[in-house]
C-alpha cells in the first residue's frame, strides 16, 4: 500500500530554537495515527510544520505527488488536507452557518456552491446541536459545540487527511467519546486518514491504528497502537500511566 | 426649531463624510491593525486627480468616477508596496510609515499642483440652499452627500455580509491563520480591504472639499482628524460603529458650533473623544470578546 503522507527527517523550530529533530512518519490511507507525548514534546509543532504554518528547517513531507514543504498554506485544502488547530479555531465573531460556509469557499467551478451546500447539510446531520444553533455566533457556543463546529468545518472540505490538534482539550468525557467515535466511523465509511495529536492517551489509543510517541522533539516510539499500549516501560516513561 | 433642523441636517451631512473617513480607517484597522494616517492625503490626491480629469475632458462625473477608481487603486498599491511589510511589525512602525506616506503624498501634490489655493473645486450638485422662512436648511449637494454615503455604506454592508468575498474578508480580519488553513488568500483580502477603504475615502474627499474647504494638498487633514474621532467613538473594530461614530461626531460638532459658537467646534470634538474614551475606551460598538475556553 502506498503511503498517503510520508515524512522524513523533519526538523523544525521557532527562530533559532529547534523543536523537532529528524522526525519520520508514515500514514497509510484510511488509518488513524495518534501523536502522543508530554507538553512541549513538539506535537503541535509537528502539525504546524505539516500544514506549512511553520516552515520546516529540514527534511521532506510528501503528500501523494506533492512536496508539502513547498505548498502555500492556502492551497492545502485544495489538496485534501484539513488542519483543525489547537484551541479549536472556530471564528468566534462569525455564526455557525458562516463558519461552515467558510469551510467550502475554496471550491471552484459551477458545482462548487451545490457541493458545499450538500457537505454542510451532512455536517448538520452529524452534529445535531449545530443544526439548532445555525445563527448563533461562535462565542455563544459551549466548548463541545465549538469542537464540533471546528471539526464539522474541516469536514465540509471533504478532506483526505485530517490533522487534528487536541480535540479533547477541556471537553467533557462524553463529548470526547462522541468525537472519537465519529473519527473512527469516518475512517471506516469514507476512508478518512487522521493524524490525531492528543494529551488524552487513553481516548487516543482506543481509536488509533498506530501511534507515535514524541519526547523532546524526537520520535521515541512508533508502532501499532495496541503494542504501544501494552509496553509498560514506554507507558511509564513517556505516557505517564 | 428651524435652526435646530438646519443644524441637524448640516450635522448629518458632515457626519456622513466623517463616517466615510471613519469607515475607511476601520476597514484597514480591523484587518491589518494599521491605522492609516495617510487616508486623508490619499483622498486629497484623488480629488486632485478628479480635478485634472474634469479639466481635461470637461466631464465632472468622469472625474468623479476616476477619483473613486484612483482611490481604490491607490489603496491597493500602498498596501502591497508599502504597508504589507508593516502589518507584521509593531504598531508604531505602521504609524510612522503612515505619517511618512502622508508627507510624501502632500509633498508630491504640492510639487505637481502647487501649495496655493488657486483652483475652484466644483460640487456635484447645486449648493444653493432651500429655506423655510429666513432659515437655510439644505442644498442638493447636502442630499447627495448623505444619500451617496448611505448608499456606499449599504453596498459595503451587503458585500461583507452576503458575498463569499465578504465572508473571506471577515474571516481574514478575525482569524487570519484559520482563514489560510481554509484556503482563503488572506493577503488578497487585506489588499481588497485597503482598496475599498481608498475608494470610500476618495468619495469623502469628493463630497466635502467643495463644501467649505479649498483644494490644497492639506485639504483633508482636518477631516481626517474628525473622521478618526468618529472611528474611535464608534470603536475601531466595528464598521457599524464607524458610521454611527462619524455621524455622531458630525451632529455634536454642528450643534456645538451652532449653539455655542463656531470657535468651539474642535473643542467639542475633543470633549466627545474624551468622554467616550473615559466611559467606554474601546468605543461604543466594540465587538464582544470571545470567551476563551
Amino acid at each position: 500500500m502506498t503511503a498517503l503522507l510520508q515524512v522524513e527527517k523533519l526538523s523544525a523550530g521557532y527562530g533559532r530554537a529547534p523543536v523537532l529533530h529528524d522526525v519520520a512518519l508514515c500514514l497509510e490511507p484510511a488509518t488513524i495515527t495518534a501523536v502522543l507525548g508530554a507538553n512541549g514534546a513538539g506535537k503541535t509543532t509537528l502539525l504546524r510544520s505539516l500544514s506549512g504554518l511553520l516552515r520546516p528547517t529540514g527534511g521532506s513531507i510528501r503528500f501523494g505527488d506533492h512536496d508539502l514543504t513547498r505548498v502555500p498554506v492556502e492551497r492545502l485544502v485544495t489538496l485534501g488536507i484539513a488542519h483543525v488547530p489547537e484551541g479549536r479555531g472556530v471564528i468566534a465573531e462569525l455564526t455557525v452557518e458562516d463558519n461552515l460556509r467558510l469551510g467550502g469557499l475554496w471550491r471552484k467551478g459551477s458545482a462548487a456552491a451545490a457541493d458545499s451546500a450538500t457537505a454542510i447539510a451532512e455536517v448538520y446531520d452529524l452534529f445535531e446541536p449545530l443544526a439548532q444553533r445555525r445563527k448563533s455566533h461562535g462565542h455563544q457556543l459551549s466548548g463541545g459545540e465549538r469542537q464540533m463546529l471546528a471539526l464539522g468545518r474541516a469536514l465540509v472540505a471533504r478532506p483526505k487527511l485530517l490533522l487534528l490538534d487536541e480535540p479533547s482539550l477541556g471537553l467533557a468525557p462524553l463529548v470526547t467519546a462522541h468525537i472519537m467515535a465519529l473519527l473512527r466511523t469516518l475512517r471506516d465509511t469514507t476512508g478518512l486518514t487522521v493524524l490525531l495529536v492528543e494529551q488524552n492517551v487513553h481516548s487516543a489509543l482506543a481509536i488509533a491504528d498506530q501511534a507515535v510517541v514524541l519526547a523532546l522533539g524526537r520520535v521515541v516510539a512508533q508502532g501499532p497502537a495496541a503494542t504501544l499500549q501494552a509496553d509498560e516501560n514506554l507507558r511509564h516513561n513517556y505516557l505517564g500511566f | 426649531m428651524s435652526r435646530f433642523l438646519f443644524l441637524t441636517i448640516n450635522g448629518l451631512s458632515f457626519g456622513a463624510v466623517y463616517a466615510a473617513v471613519a469607515l475607511s480607517l476601520v476597514l484597514i484597522w480591523r484587518t491589518t491593525r494599521v491605522l492609516n494616517f495617510a487616508q486623508g492625503a490619499m483622498a486629497t490626491a484623488t480629488a486632485f486627480i478628479a480635478l485634472s480629469v474634469t479639466q481635461a475632458t470637461g466631464s465632472y462625473w468622469l472625474g468623479f468616477a476616476v477619483a473613486l477608481v484612483a482611490g481604490f487603486l491607490l489603496g491597493a498599491v500602498l498596501e502591497i508596496a508599502v504597508f504589507r511589510k508593516a502589518e507584521t511589525a509593531s504598531p508604531l512602525n505602521s504609524i510612522v510609515i503612515g505619517v511618512g506616506v502622508l508627507i510624501v503624498i502632500e509633498a508630491v501634490l504640492g510639487m505637481v499642483y502647487g501649495n496655493q489655493n488657486s483652483r475652484s473645486f466644483p460640487a456635484s450638485f447645486s449648493t444653493d440652499t432651500y429655506s423655510i422662512g429666513n432659515t437655510a436648511l439644505f442644498s442638493d449637494q447636502t442630499l447627495f452627500t448623505i444619500g451617496s454615503v448611505l448608499a456606499v455604506m449599504l453596498a459595503l454592508a451587503a458585500l461583507l455580509t452576503w458575498t463569499p468575498s465578504g465572508l473571506r474578508m471577515r474571516a481574514s480580519a478575525f482569524a487570519p491563520e484559520v482563514a489560510r488553513l481554509l484556503g482563503v488568500r488572506v493577503g488578497r483580502m487585506l489588499t481588497l480591504g485597503w482598496a475599498l477603504a481608498g475608494a470610500v475615502g476618495a468619495l469623502a474627499g469628493m463630497l466635502v472639499i467643495p463644501t467649505g474647504l479649498v483644494i490644497i494638498p492639506q485639504s483633508m487633514d482636518a477631516v481626517f482628524v474628525l473622521g478618526f474621532t468618529g472611528a474611535v467613538v464608534g470603536g475601531l473594530d466595528s464598521p457599524v460603529g464607524a458610521v454611527v461614530g462619524g455621524v455622531a461626531t458630525g451632529l455634536v460638532l454642528s450643534y456645538a458650533s451652532g449653539y455655542l459658537g463656531s470657535d468651539l467646534t474642535l473643542v467639542a470634538a475633543l470633549v466627545l473623544l474624551m468622554v467616550v474614551l473615559l466611559v467606554r475606551p474601546s468605543g461604543l460598538f466594540s465587538g464582544v470578546q470571545a470567551r476563551r475556553v
